[in-house]
């Protein structure tokens, strides 16, 4: 219920914004209100300014990005240890998971919803997009991501998520016998 | 893309992903680890009351650990590694005749494979000294006679006594015993779902929320990489795991590794595997038959293991994967790895 309520006021961004005790109520009973009103003023400027640099995938990427960070901070930012494996996964409509296990150094290239979408993993593991053909290249915006984050490309449907050995071990088996 | 389109996905994508983390913090158990017999413990409770289990289980592993550790000064058994004796009513005196009552029934059960006095072998070795070594015969033949707990630990009701020089180690009996007590209490307390994991002696209880089977890997000494697996084991609760291995605790002798499981025929240390997992009902039976078995010829250890229907995963020294009739229903191996029986 709390997720459709945090869309509906996305539809009206100005109602909430202008509502200050709907605000507070949010305030009191969700932990989640700060990225709400993040969410609501970037559309608010989408709405009003329209910059050339975004265009709509890009806005989605964001808010998603926003959404998102309260579940990188439930990870934690505990050693993840060496990256031994990544996996793709697409949300289309047949979603996929591809696991590529951790080559030395060099690039992958597949063929997704926008067209080609190259990864490039580098000596210490970290992957970035290298090159891709969606509208908005904001996947290759972000960078290197290492164990424990993601890339998430919007356009193509696909989650790039570098995988560490320790979280690994932790979620595999439920523990060790050694 | 419509921007209705693009909405309808976000929405999905978003519902997902907030289902899957209310998914997830619901099916994540507490865990706390804490240091106990120099290694560390760690509880896995899936309730709503986690820190009274913690609490009891550090008790419990304290009290054990107070009374029966080898390398606890004060402790029961090194006063009577000390003095060779110790009286009724004396501290610690109860919960250590209760243990080496139990060590003496496995002593005999396992053909004198299990032993808690080889610890004089450990300590001819320099296992307590800093100063690894590897002993002349000659040296070894003057101490067999105290490597048998049998000949050497007489239990009576009034005191415990041993003979003078014998050593006794409980090690390799005394997490079991703690987790068998931990089980107790925490099922006594009214815990349904949980693991106990004793660097490695595990034991389960009850399902996880979702009433799947406990997973447990088999660490894979043979793999580089420290988190590489040589089994997966999958275990409804009520079990108990133990690993022994020559791999966690070993000395270094020009450059060899000597690993402190003693095989009782030669004085020396075992050396027919490298890994040795035994699956069974009781923590303390585990724990025991793990060490037992590592220490026996492998002839002699799968014999054994097929005879007494024990569930063992066995890997050789020389790489060898053996999984017994009894521990394929709970055993499966990654990758393409063959294995025999």
């Amino acid at each position: 219920m709390r997720n459709s309520d945090d869309i509906s006021k996305l539809e009206q961004p100005d109602s909430s914004l202008s509502d200050s005790s709907e605000t507070e109520d949010s305030k009191s009973e969700d932990m989640n209100c700060e990225e709400t009103k993040g969410q609501v003023s970037l559309e608010s400027i989408e709405e009003s300014q329209k910059p050339i640099f975004f265009n709509k995938s890009d806005w989605a990427t964001i808010i998603l990005l926003l959404l998102l960070a309260p579940i990188f901070f439930l990870l934690g930012t505990a050693d993840k240890g060496r990256i031994i494996k990544y996996e793709i996964s697409s949300f289309g409509d047949k979603p996929e998971k591809i696991t590529i296990i951790a080559p030395e150094s060099g690039i992958y290239e597949l063929d997704a919803l926008a067209g080609k979408f190259v990864l490039e993993f580098a000596k210490d593991g970290k992957v970035k997009v290298k090159s891709s053909e969606c509208p908005g290249k904001n996947c290759m915006r972000q960078g290197f991501a290492g164990a424990g984050e993601s890339i998430i490309c919007i356009p193509n449907m696909l989650m790039v998520e570098p995988i560490g050995e320790k979280q690994r071990a932790i979620s595999e088996v439920d523990a060790v016998t050694k | 893309m419509s921007k209705n389109l693009l909405f309808v996905i976000l929405v999905a994508i978003l519902l997902f992903l907030y289902l899957g983390t209310f998914q997830s913090s619901s099916n994540t158990p507490y865990r706390k680890t804490i240091i106990a017999m120099d290694t560390y413990v760690t509880t896995s409770v899936y309730s709503k009351d986690p820190q009274a289990a913690f609490d009891k289980v550090f008790q419990i592993f304290s009290d054990v650990e107070r009374k029966v550790s080898f390398f606890e000064e004060k402790s029961a058994l090194s006063c009577l590694n000390k003095r060779h004796l110790i009286k009724a009513g004396e501290a610690g005196f109860e919960t250590l005749k209760a243990l080496l009552e139990i060590t003496l029934s496995y002593v005999k059960e396992t053909d004198g494979y299990f032993d808690p006095s080889f610890a004089i072998y450990q300590a001819a070795y320099g296992f307590y000294d800093q100063n690894p070594r590897i002993p002349a015969d000659e040296d070894i033949k003057a101490i067999v006679h105290l490597a048998s707990f049998q000949n050497n630990v007489h239990i009576s009701e009034e005191e415990i006594k041993t003979e003078r020089g014998t050593l006794i180690n409980l090690g390799g009996i005394a997490g079991g015993f703690a987790l068998e007590e931990c089980k107790k209490a925490l099922l006594q307390k009214g815990y349904e779902n949980f693991l106990i994991d004793d660097a490695g002696d595990i034991i389960t209880e009850g399902t996880k929320p979702d009433g799947s089977l406990w997973k447990i890997g088999v660490k894979d000494p043979l793999d580089e990489n420290p988190n590489s697996l040589a089994a997966h084991i999958v275990l409804p609760g009520g079990k108990a795991v133990s690993t022994s291995g020559s791999y966690e605790r070993f000395i270094e002798v020009e450059g060899k590794k000597l690993n402190h499981i003693f095989d009782p025929m030669t004085g020396r240390p075992a050396e027919s595997f490298v890994s040795v997992t035994v699956i069974g009902d009781s923590p303390i039976f585990v724990d025991v038959l793990s060490t037992a078995l590592f220490a026996m010829p492998e002839e002699k250890a799968i014999s054994f293991t097929e005879n007494s229907k024990i569930a063992a995963f066995f890997i050789t020294a020389d790489g060898r994967r053996i999984i017994s009739e009894s521990a394929k229903n709970y055993i499966t191996l990654p990758k393409r790895q063959n294995a025999q029986l």
